[in-house]
Protein backbone atom coordinates (compact mmCIF):
# COMPACT_ATOMS: atom_id res chain seq x y z
CA UNK A 1 0.00 0.00 0.00
CA UNK A 2 2.72 2.57 0.92
CA UNK A 3 4.18 1.27 -2.79
CA UNK A 4 1.81 2.39 -4.25
CA UNK A 5 0.91 5.66 -2.53
CA UNK A 6 4.50 6.55 -3.08
CA UNK A 7 4.07 5.37 -7.14
CA UNK A 8 0.98 7.60 -7.10
CA UNK A 9 2.55 10.91 -5.38
CA UNK A 10 5.65 10.40 -7.70
CA UNK A 11 3.53 10.32 -10.92
CA UNK A 12 1.48 13.45 -9.03
CA UNK A 13 4.83 15.45 -8.13
CA UNK A 14 5.67 15.28 -11.76
CA UNK A 15 8.89 12.95 -10.68
CA UNK A 16 7.81 10.16 -12.80
CA UNK A 17 4.88 11.24 -14.78
CA UNK A 18 4.02 7.54 -16.47
CA UNK A 19 1.29 4.86 -15.95
CA UNK A 20 2.40 2.40 -13.49
CA UNK A 21 0.69 -1.41 -12.82
CA UNK A 22 1.61 -3.84 -10.02
CA UNK A 23 -0.11 -7.25 -9.26
CA UNK A 24 0.77 -8.77 -5.61
CA UNK A 25 -0.85 -10.97 -2.99
CA UNK A 26 -0.34 -10.82 0.28
CA UNK A 27 1.85 -12.87 3.41
CA UNK A 28 0.02 -12.47 5.89
CA UNK A 29 -3.35 -12.24 4.80
CA UNK A 30 -5.14 -9.26 5.60
CA UNK A 31 -8.49 -7.01 5.77
CA UNK A 32 -7.82 -3.97 3.77
CA UNK A 33 -9.95 -0.65 4.88
CA UNK A 34 -10.81 2.49 2.32
CA UNK A 35 -8.76 5.49 3.26
CA UNK A 36 -11.63 7.09 5.41
CA UNK A 37 -13.47 4.14 6.49
CA UNK A 38 -13.94 3.02 10.32
CA UNK A 39 -14.65 -0.69 11.35
CA UNK A 40 -17.09 -1.41 14.10
CA UNK A 41 -15.24 -3.21 16.85
CA UNK A 42 -17.30 -6.30 16.06
CA UNK A 43 -15.09 -6.59 12.59
CA UNK A 44 -11.80 -5.80 14.10
CA UNK A 45 -12.09 -8.59 16.46
CA UNK A 46 -13.22 -10.94 13.98
CA UNK A 47 -9.88 -9.98 11.84
CA UNK A 48 -7.74 -10.57 14.32
CA UNK A 49 -9.48 -14.11 15.25
CA UNK A 50 -9.34 -15.12 11.72
CA UNK A 51 -5.53 -13.92 11.67
CA UNK A 52 -5.97 -11.28 9.16
CA UNK A 53 -3.99 -7.73 9.57
CA UNK A 54 -6.10 -4.82 9.27
CA UNK A 55 -3.97 -2.29 6.89
CA UNK A 56 -5.36 1.10 5.66
CA UNK A 57 -5.23 1.58 1.78
CA UNK A 58 -4.57 5.44 0.27
CA UNK A 59 -7.98 4.70 -1.79
CA UNK A 60 -11.22 4.62 -0.72
CA UNK A 61 -14.40 2.23 -0.82
CA UNK A 62 -14.93 -0.04 2.06
CA UNK A 63 -12.94 -3.28 3.72
CA UNK A 64 -11.64 -6.18 1.35
CA UNK A 65 -10.68 -9.55 2.78
CA UNK A 66 -6.62 -10.34 1.15
CA UNK A 67 -6.26 -13.90 1.28
CA UNK A 68 -5.96 -16.07 -1.41
CA UNK A 69 -6.79 -13.05 -3.81
CA UNK A 70 -4.68 -11.63 -6.95
CA UNK A 71 -4.25 -7.44 -5.78
CA UNK A 72 -3.49 -4.87 -8.66
CA UNK A 73 -2.89 -1.27 -8.60
CA UNK A 74 -2.82 0.79 -11.36
CA UNK A 75 -1.51 4.57 -11.51
CA UNK A 76 -2.58 6.66 -14.69
CA UNK A 77 -3.31 9.85 -15.44
CA UNK A 78 -6.68 11.30 -14.92
CA UNK A 79 -8.17 11.67 -18.19
CA UNK A 80 -11.70 10.37 -17.82
CA UNK A 81 -14.04 10.55 -14.71
CA UNK A 82 -14.36 8.26 -11.84
CA UNK A 83 -16.54 5.68 -14.02
CA UNK A 84 -14.81 6.62 -17.58
CA UNK A 85 -11.46 4.99 -15.55
CA UNK A 86 -12.75 2.01 -13.93
CA UNK A 87 -14.43 1.06 -17.76
CA UNK A 88 -10.75 2.02 -18.90
CA UNK A 89 -8.83 -0.21 -16.57
CA UNK A 90 -11.54 -2.89 -16.85
CA UNK A 91 -10.50 -3.30 -20.59
CA UNK A 92 -6.88 -4.58 -19.29
CA UNK A 93 -8.70 -6.91 -17.02
CA UNK A 94 -11.53 -8.00 -19.42
CA UNK A 95 -9.33 -9.04 -21.68
CA UNK A 96 -6.93 -11.04 -19.28
CA UNK A 97 -9.72 -13.23 -18.28
CA UNK A 98 -11.05 -13.94 -21.73
CA UNK A 99 -7.63 -15.39 -22.15
CA UNK A 100 -8.70 -17.95 -19.45
CA UNK A 101 -12.43 -18.41 -20.83
CA UNK A 102 -14.12 -16.06 -17.87
CA UNK A 103 -16.60 -13.51 -20.01
CA UNK A 104 -16.64 -10.40 -17.99
CA UNK A 105 -18.15 -7.00 -18.35
CA UNK A 106 -18.69 -3.73 -16.41
CA UNK A 107 -22.35 -3.13 -14.90
CA UNK A 108 -23.37 0.25 -13.45
CA UNK A 109 -25.33 0.01 -11.02
CA UNK A 110 -27.48 2.44 -9.88
CA UNK A 111 -28.68 2.02 -6.16
CA UNK A 112 -25.91 1.97 -3.95
CA UNK A 113 -26.46 0.75 -0.32
CA UNK A 114 -24.08 0.89 2.45
CA UNK A 115 -21.73 -2.09 3.96
CA UNK A 116 -18.47 -2.60 5.91
CA UNK A 117 -17.58 -5.51 3.09
CA UNK A 118 -16.54 -4.04 -0.54
CA UNK A 119 -18.13 -7.38 -1.88
CA UNK A 120 -21.25 -7.18 -0.15
CA UNK A 121 -23.51 -4.28 -2.60
CA UNK A 122 -23.40 -3.84 -6.18
CA UNK A 123 -21.49 -0.64 -6.30
CA UNK A 124 -20.98 2.01 -9.40
CA UNK A 125 -19.44 0.15 -11.64
CA UNK A 126 -18.56 -3.30 -11.01
CA UNK A 127 -16.24 -5.64 -13.16
CA UNK A 128 -18.84 -8.88 -13.42
CA UNK A 129 -19.25 -12.93 -14.80
CA UNK A 130 -22.41 -14.50 -14.87
CA UNK A 131 -24.26 -11.57 -13.00
CA UNK A 132 -21.82 -11.58 -10.28
CA UNK A 133 -19.21 -9.57 -8.67
CA UNK A 134 -15.13 -10.70 -9.89
CA UNK A 135 -13.26 -7.86 -8.76
CA UNK A 136 -13.81 -5.13 -6.32
CA UNK A 137 -12.05 -1.64 -6.99
CA UNK A 138 -11.69 1.51 -5.24
CA UNK A 139 -10.25 4.75 -5.98
CA UNK A 140 -7.88 7.77 -5.16
CA UNK A 141 -7.29 10.90 -7.37
CA UNK A 142 -4.75 13.20 -6.79
CA UNK A 143 -3.15 15.78 -8.52
CA UNK A 144 -4.29 15.09 -12.36
CA UNK A 145 -3.20 10.91 -11.27
CA UNK A 146 -5.34 8.00 -10.28
CA UNK A 147 -4.32 5.30 -8.05
CA UNK A 148 -6.75 2.37 -8.72
CA UNK A 149 -6.60 -0.71 -6.60
CA UNK A 150 -8.32 -3.78 -7.23
CA UNK A 151 -8.77 -7.21 -5.58
CA UNK A 152 -9.33 -10.24 -7.65
CA UNK A 153 -10.57 -13.46 -5.01
CA UNK A 154 -9.16 -16.89 -6.41
CA UNK A 155 -10.89 -19.08 -4.46
CA UNK A 156 -14.28 -19.19 -2.38
CA UNK A 157 -13.55 -17.48 1.03
CA UNK A 158 -17.40 -17.09 1.64
CA UNK A 159 -16.87 -18.79 4.81
CA UNK A 160 -14.16 -16.89 6.01
CA UNK A 161 -16.12 -13.48 4.88
CA UNK A 162 -19.13 -14.41 7.44
CA UNK A 163 -16.72 -14.90 9.79
CA UNK A 164 -15.23 -11.65 9.71
CA UNK A 165 -18.09 -9.20 8.46
CA UNK A 166 -20.79 -11.30 9.85
CA UNK A 167 -24.25 -13.03 8.26
CA UNK A 168 -25.12 -10.45 5.92
CA UNK A 169 -22.16 -11.40 3.27
CA UNK A 170 -23.80 -13.37 0.21
CA UNK A 171 -22.66 -15.64 -2.26
CA UNK A 172 -25.41 -14.40 -4.23
CA UNK A 173 -22.99 -11.07 -5.30
CA UNK A 174 -19.74 -12.40 -5.50
CA UNK A 175 -18.14 -15.49 -7.22
CA UNK A 176 -14.24 -16.06 -7.72
CA UNK A 177 -11.95 -17.08 -10.50
CA UNK A 178 -11.88 -20.61 -9.25
CA UNK A 179 -15.71 -20.92 -9.56
CA UNK A 180 -14.87 -20.22 -13.08
CA UNK A 181 -12.09 -21.97 -14.50
CA UNK A 182 -10.46 -23.97 -11.70
CA UNK A 183 -7.93 -25.00 -13.96
CA UNK A 184 -6.08 -21.36 -14.09
CA UNK A 185 -2.90 -20.26 -11.88
CA UNK A 186 -2.19 -17.00 -10.42
CA UNK A 187 0.66 -16.67 -12.93
CA UNK A 188 -1.29 -17.26 -16.02
CA UNK A 189 -3.66 -14.79 -14.90
CA UNK A 190 -0.90 -12.11 -13.76
CA UNK A 191 0.79 -12.79 -17.71
CA UNK A 192 -3.03 -12.22 -19.39
CA UNK A 193 -3.40 -8.97 -16.94
CA UNK A 194 0.03 -7.85 -18.58
CA UNK A 195 -1.06 -8.64 -22.00
CA UNK A 196 -4.33 -6.66 -21.77
CA UNK A 197 -2.45 -3.64 -19.98
CA UNK A 198 0.28 -3.80 -23.18
CA UNK A 199 -3.26 -3.62 -25.33
CA UNK A 200 -4.54 -0.37 -23.09
CA UNK A 201 -1.26 1.64 -23.16
CA UNK A 202 0.10 0.69 -26.20
CA UNK A 203 2.95 -1.24 -25.62
CA UNK A 204 4.56 -3.44 -22.96
CA UNK A 205 5.25 -1.46 -20.10
CA UNK A 206 9.20 -0.55 -18.83
CA UNK A 207 9.91 -2.99 -15.55
CA UNK A 208 11.29 -0.68 -13.12
CA UNK A 209 12.34 -0.67 -9.27
CA UNK A 210 11.07 2.12 -7.28
CA UNK A 211 13.51 5.39 -7.73
CA UNK A 212 15.53 6.82 -4.45
CA UNK A 213 12.75 9.37 -4.15
CA UNK A 214 9.97 6.15 -4.03
CA UNK A 215 11.74 4.08 -1.27
CA UNK A 216 12.20 7.30 0.88
CA UNK A 217 8.60 7.90 0.29
CA UNK A 218 7.53 4.23 1.42
CA UNK A 219 9.61 4.32 4.35
CA UNK A 220 7.96 7.59 5.35
CA UNK A 221 4.98 6.81 4.93
CA UNK A 222 5.27 3.01 7.11
CA UNK A 223 7.26 5.02 10.03
CA UNK A 224 4.25 7.31 10.34
CA UNK A 225 2.25 4.32 10.33
CA UNK A 226 -0.47 6.03 8.11
CA UNK A 227 -0.93 2.76 5.78
CA UNK A 228 -1.83 0.38 9.14
CA UNK A 229 -3.03 4.16 11.37
CA UNK A 230 -5.44 3.53 14.03
CA UNK A 231 -9.02 2.49 13.45
CA UNK A 232 -11.32 4.62 14.74
CA UNK A 233 -13.35 1.98 16.19
CA UNK A 234 -16.84 2.26 16.73
CA UNK B 1 -25.62 18.95 -18.69
CA UNK B 2 -23.81 20.06 -15.41
CA UNK B 3 -24.83 23.40 -13.89
CA UNK B 4 -22.61 26.24 -14.27
CA UNK B 5 -23.77 29.25 -12.09
CA UNK B 6 -22.96 32.39 -14.09
CA UNK B 7 -22.10 34.66 -11.00
CA UNK B 8 -19.28 32.32 -9.36
CA UNK B 9 -15.58 31.84 -10.32
CA UNK B 10 -14.18 28.26 -10.97
CA UNK B 11 -10.72 26.12 -10.90
CA UNK B 12 -9.23 23.95 -13.15
CA UNK B 13 -9.91 20.95 -10.52
CA UNK B 14 -13.78 21.53 -10.61
CA UNK B 15 -13.83 23.82 -7.19
CA UNK B 16 -15.94 26.46 -7.05
CA UNK B 17 -15.93 30.14 -5.64
CA UNK B 18 -18.25 32.83 -4.62
CA UNK B 19 -17.42 36.24 -3.25
CA UNK B 20 -19.52 37.08 -0.24
CA UNK B 21 -18.69 40.10 1.94
CA UNK B 22 -14.66 39.86 1.59
CA UNK B 23 -14.88 36.14 1.96
CA UNK B 24 -15.06 33.49 -0.67
CA UNK B 25 -17.52 30.50 0.17
CA UNK B 26 -15.91 27.24 -1.39
CA UNK B 27 -17.50 23.85 -3.31
CA UNK B 28 -17.20 21.22 -5.84
CA UNK B 29 -19.07 21.65 -9.10
CA UNK B 30 -22.37 20.42 -10.07
CA UNK B 31 -19.89 18.54 -13.07
CA UNK B 32 -17.42 17.41 -9.97
CA UNK B 33 -19.92 15.85 -8.21
CA UNK B 34 -21.76 14.27 -10.73
CA UNK B 35 -18.35 12.12 -12.10
CA UNK B 36 -17.79 11.08 -8.47
CA UNK B 37 -20.86 10.05 -7.05
CA UNK B 38 -22.12 9.20 -4.08
CA UNK B 39 -20.66 11.21 -1.70
CA UNK B 40 -20.01 9.85 1.79
CA UNK B 41 -16.95 11.03 3.59
CA UNK B 42 -15.98 14.82 3.54
CA UNK B 43 -12.46 15.40 5.26
CA UNK B 44 -12.60 19.44 6.11
CA UNK B 45 -9.73 21.56 7.38
CA UNK B 46 -9.78 23.11 11.05
CA UNK B 47 -10.97 26.76 11.34
CA UNK B 48 -8.37 28.72 11.44
CA UNK B 49 -6.08 26.75 9.62
CA UNK B 50 -4.03 28.52 6.38
CA UNK B 51 -4.60 27.39 3.10
CA UNK B 52 -2.48 27.87 -0.27
CA UNK B 53 -4.18 28.22 -3.84
CA UNK B 54 -3.42 25.26 -5.80
CA UNK B 55 -2.53 23.22 -2.47
CA UNK B 56 -5.14 19.92 -1.28
CA UNK B 57 -7.55 21.56 1.44
CA UNK B 58 -9.33 18.37 2.64
CA UNK B 59 -10.56 15.71 0.72
CA UNK B 60 -13.80 14.12 -0.80
CA UNK B 61 -15.12 10.39 -0.68
CA UNK B 62 -17.52 8.88 -2.81
CA UNK B 63 -18.76 5.23 -2.71
CA UNK B 64 -15.42 4.54 -5.41
CA UNK B 65 -13.02 6.98 -4.91
CA UNK B 66 -11.23 9.57 -2.83
CA UNK B 67 -10.51 12.71 -4.52
CA UNK B 68 -8.17 15.96 -2.97
CA UNK B 69 -10.32 19.63 -2.78
CA UNK B 70 -7.97 22.35 -3.47
CA UNK B 71 -8.37 25.80 -2.31
CA UNK B 72 -8.88 28.07 -4.87
CA UNK B 73 -6.84 30.93 -3.11
CA UNK B 74 -4.81 31.50 -0.52
CA UNK B 75 -5.72 32.33 2.96
CA UNK B 76 -7.44 31.14 6.18
CA UNK B 77 -10.42 29.36 7.00
CA UNK B 78 -12.69 31.01 9.26
CA UNK B 79 -15.85 28.37 8.70
CA UNK B 80 -16.03 24.64 7.49
CA UNK B 81 -19.46 23.20 6.45
CA UNK B 82 -20.05 21.06 9.82
CA UNK B 83 -23.83 20.55 8.65
CA UNK B 84 -22.49 18.54 4.66
CA UNK B 85 -19.80 16.84 6.88
CA UNK B 86 -22.51 15.05 9.17
CA UNK B 87 -24.58 14.43 5.82
CA UNK B 88 -21.82 14.48 2.36
CA UNK B 89 -25.06 13.75 0.43
CA UNK B 90 -26.03 17.38 0.30
CA UNK B 91 -22.93 18.08 -1.91
CA UNK B 92 -24.45 15.76 -4.26
CA UNK B 93 -28.03 17.62 -4.08
CA UNK B 94 -27.08 20.68 -3.73
CA UNK B 95 -22.85 21.40 -4.50
CA UNK B 96 -23.92 25.34 -4.86
CA UNK B 97 -26.17 25.25 -2.00
CA UNK B 98 -26.28 23.83 1.26
CA UNK B 99 -23.48 21.17 -0.09
CA UNK B 100 -20.71 24.40 0.16
CA UNK B 101 -17.21 23.10 2.01
CA UNK B 102 -15.02 25.74 3.71
CA UNK B 103 -15.54 29.54 3.85
CA UNK B 104 -12.02 31.83 3.30
CA UNK B 105 -10.47 34.75 4.38
CA UNK B 106 -8.07 35.98 1.43
CA UNK B 107 -4.89 37.12 1.57
CA UNK B 108 -5.97 38.93 -0.92
CA UNK B 109 -9.06 40.50 -2.04
CA UNK B 110 -8.90 40.41 -5.62
CA UNK B 111 -7.20 36.89 -6.36
CA UNK B 112 -10.63 35.59 -7.52
CA UNK B 113 -10.31 37.45 -11.16
CA UNK B 114 -7.16 34.67 -11.55
CA UNK B 115 -9.93 32.03 -11.40
CA UNK B 116 -12.00 30.79 -14.38
CA UNK B 117 -15.37 32.82 -14.86
CA UNK B 118 -18.35 30.97 -16.30
CA UNK B 119 -17.70 30.38 -19.42
CA UNK B 120 -14.21 30.01 -19.23
CA UNK B 121 -15.50 26.76 -17.19
CA UNK B 122 -17.82 25.62 -19.67
CA UNK B 123 -15.34 25.89 -22.75
CA UNK B 124 -12.93 23.79 -20.24
CA UNK B 125 -15.62 20.98 -19.80
CA UNK B 126 -15.88 21.10 -23.30
CA UNK B 127 -12.57 20.98 -23.93
CA UNK B 128 -12.49 17.80 -21.64
CA UNK B 129 -15.39 16.04 -23.45
CA UNK B 130 -17.73 16.29 -20.45
CA UNK B 131 -15.58 13.55 -18.55
CA UNK B 132 -13.39 15.23 -16.44
CA UNK B 133 -13.51 14.35 -12.44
Amino acid sequence: MAVDEALLDSAASGAEPLPAVRFYQWNPPAVSIGRNQTLPSSVAASAAEAGLEIVRRPSGGGAVIHSQDLTYSVVVPESSGVIGTYRFIAEALIHGLSRVGIDAQVVEHGAHGASVSCFALPTGADLEAGGLKICGSAQTRRAGWVLQHGCIPIVDILALARRVFGSGVSDERWTCIGNLNSEVTVDELKRYFTVGFDLLFGGPPERRGLSDDEMRRVETLMSKGRLADPLVVL
Amino acid sequence: MSQVPPDLRFTKQHEWARQEEGRVRVGITDFAQEQLGDVVFLNLPEVGSSVQAGQALGEIESTKSVADIYAPITGTVVEVNTEAADDPAAVNQEPYGRGWLVLIEPDDSGVLDTLLDAAGYQTLLSDEGGEHA
